[in-house]
């Protein structure tokens, strides 16, 4: 036999004699032997060190003396002292991992005793053996669960979004957190494919973690991050690991440093790093493939406004300080990003509407005639069947649709009122009354202030406009961006 | 000082472990024992301190822990406003992880050891 197997069977004796199932073993026993102690001896009849001082150290050495046979289930012998004692063999497989002793018994056990004695030895062995499968269980496959939780979870939080920035933002958060390093920053390859860019550089430092944009390019093959875009192998080291995002071709890489604990980076950190990388690329091309879909929307619906302006110059379509107004209101409002795109959208299309109204209606001046109020009504919603084909817009259709409503009800073309106007819409019709106002249109003799045309705006608020949208509206005139709003290009 | 804390706070939906209480109440000795006096923030600390990599949901750290997901709820609440603990929040789901602290972590261990 040799060391490490000796070793091997000495901790597995320490380990078993220290067991629940031994506990429960020398109560149960110390019922059936009477007034009987338990000690154990390694195969080659030493005490194990777990048990101390063995007053019979003398008595093992005379067992060995015996020399019985592994395959003999028991022995009954006198100690040194002149009392009875009893052995047994602890076998697993086929070798002899020590011997159990009952030391002291106060009268030869009975053959049914020690019977019983015996097969409590081996349940509490098997018990024993359970015990430790599970440990081992516990030992490898949780932690490898909970890392697949961890990935599980990290797949859920980044699929939550499709904004770029948001989204490498949130994965070198989480790559810091479960790297537990002190530094993390995410490069992406530029167009040129020459240069990484980096998205965001976060460290963690004295107790405040910063996310700096402005750091510097690197060219590819230069430092640790450009050999791994070169080579697309990840590097671990004691200090950094660093992985490349690979979709096809790559794409990127993504590196972690300076782990808290001070301790290095091991191959099963390596292992989620690369993982996490791998979620982390979706992700990416996910959000990359919307912002070049909602490029190609914007694209359209610029070209839609820019065939509807040349065939009427301001009829259907309004200026850029319009657009940025209605954005301005609705960041003030803390709109979602969903329903600021959608109220993008619409701040390009806002009159389409006004497409098959006849132009004597469309630019007479004065106030309309019910009939002809009835004609835009029904040419209002006629006109929007040109876009309504549009899928990315369709989101956007209510804003289009109902921004001629008036808070109170008296509006068209559904004459909805309060909260049933699509929150879009009542954005939109602030701002499209605010630039009606201060500007000059063929049909309307002059134009207003911009003060007077907010006290007129303020004036409505409850009855044409949405108190909550007026207030917004107020809040962003107030501020000194507003002059630029106005000042931008017609 | 302070307002660069309220910004990032502001700017972020993160929950960050050094605008927590916990660092507020460092200097009057707060102790970490403190935190060990409820049993669900006992069993998610003593979670957290085995697996520090670890980020998971409330249900998910309910299950590895093997308790009622309201009470691991409340307890997670808790230790996120006392910064043991940060929370990255989306729409549709807030996951968990351990602060990347290094003192808390250390004092975190410390405790766990000589209870243990």
């Amino acid at each position: 036999m040799n060391e490490s197997e000796k070793r091997e069977k000495q901790e597995f004796l320490i380990k078993f004699s220290k067991s629940r199932s031994i506990a429960a073993f020398r109560k149960l026993c110390s019922k059936v032997l009477k007034k009987s102690r338990c000690e154990f001896l390694d195969a080659e009849y030493r005490p194990i060190k777990s048990s101390g001082e063995c007053n019979h150290l003398k008595l093992g050495k005379n067992l060995a003396k015996l020399k019985f046979s592994p395959s003999r289930e028991y022995m009954i012998f006198k100690c040194s002292c002149n009392k009875i004692c009893l052995s047994f063999p602890i076998i697993q497989g086929s070798s002899v991992y020590g011997h159990v002793l009952f030391i002291h018994l106060d009268r030869e056990p009975k053959k049914t005793a020690i019977d019983a004695t015996k097969i409590c030895m081996d349940l509490a062995l098997k018990e024993f053996q359970k015990e430790q499968e599970l440990n081992k269980l516990y030992e490898t496959i949780r932690p490898r669960a909970i890392a697949l939780s961890t990935i599980h979870t990290i797949h859920r939080l980044l699929s939550s979004t499709l904004n770029m920035d948001e989204l490498i933002e949130r994965i070198a958060r989480l790559t810091l957190q479960v790297m537990r390093s002190r530094y993390c920053s995410i490069m992406l390859l530029d167009e040129s494919k020459k240069y990484l860019i980096p998205k965001a550089v976060i460290s963690l430092d004295k107790e405040i973690l910063k996310v700096s944009p402005q750091y510097k390019k690197i060219r590819l093959g230069v430092k640790l991050e450009g050999r791994v875009a070169r080579t697309c192998k990840a590097v671990l080291s004691r200090n950094s690991v660093c992985v490349p995002l690979v979709e096809e071709d790559i794409i990127g890489v993504i590196s972690a440093r300076d782990k808290t604990n001070d301790m290095p980076f091991d191959k099963f950190e390596l292992e989620i790093l690369i993982t996490l990388a791998e979620q982390a690329v979706i992700a990416v091309k996910n959000a990359q493939m919307y912002e070049e879909q909602e490029k190609m929307a914007y694209a359209s619906i610029k070209t839609l406004a820019a065939l509807l302006d040349a065939k009427s110059p301001n009829t259907f379509t309004h200026s850029d300080k319009f657009v940025q107004m209605v954005l301005a209101i609705a960041e003030e409002m803390k709109l979602s990003r969903e329903d600021i795109v959608n109220l993008h959208y619409s701040a390009l299309l806002p009159d389409t509407g006004k497409f098959s109204i006849p132009d004597e209606i469309l630019k007479k001046p004065g106030i309309l005639s019910s009939g002809e109020y009835d004609i835009i009504k029904k040419q209002h919603l006629e006109s929007l069947k040109i876009i309504e084909h549009l899928e990315f817009l369709k989101p956007a259709m209510p804003i289009i649709r109902h921004h001629h409503e008036k808070y109170d009800g008296t509006g068209y073309p559904s004459g909805l009122k309060g909260s049933q106007i699509p929150i879009g819409a009542r954005v939109m019709a602030v701002a499209t009354a605010f630039e009606a106002m201060i500007s000059v249109r063929p049909y309307k003799g002059r134009k207003i202030s911009v003060s007077q045309a907010i006290k007129e705006i303020e004036k409505n608020k409850g009855t044409q406009f949405d108190p909550e949208a007026v207030e917004a509206f107020i809040k962003v005139a107030k501020k000194p961006e507003f002059e630029n709003i106005l000042g931008a290009s017609a | 000082m302070k307002n660069t804390r309220k910004s990032l706070r502001d700017n972020s939906k993160y929950d960050f472990q050094w605008s927590g209480p916990y660092m507020k109440r460092k200097r009057k000795s707060y102790a970490i024992k403190n935190l060990f006096k409820n049993e669900a923030s006992r069993k998610i600390l003593l979670f957290f301190n085995e697996n520090p990599n670890c980020i998971d949901t409330a249900k998910g750290i309910s299950l590895w822990i093997g308790w009622d997901i309201n009470i691991i709820q409340k307890a997670l609440n808790q230790l996120v406003k006392e910064g043991i603990i940060t929370s990255h929040q989306t729409a549709s789901t807030a996951a968990y992880a351990y602060t990347n602290n290094k003192e808390i972590v250390k004092k975190i261990e410390k405790y766990v050891k000589s209870v243990l």
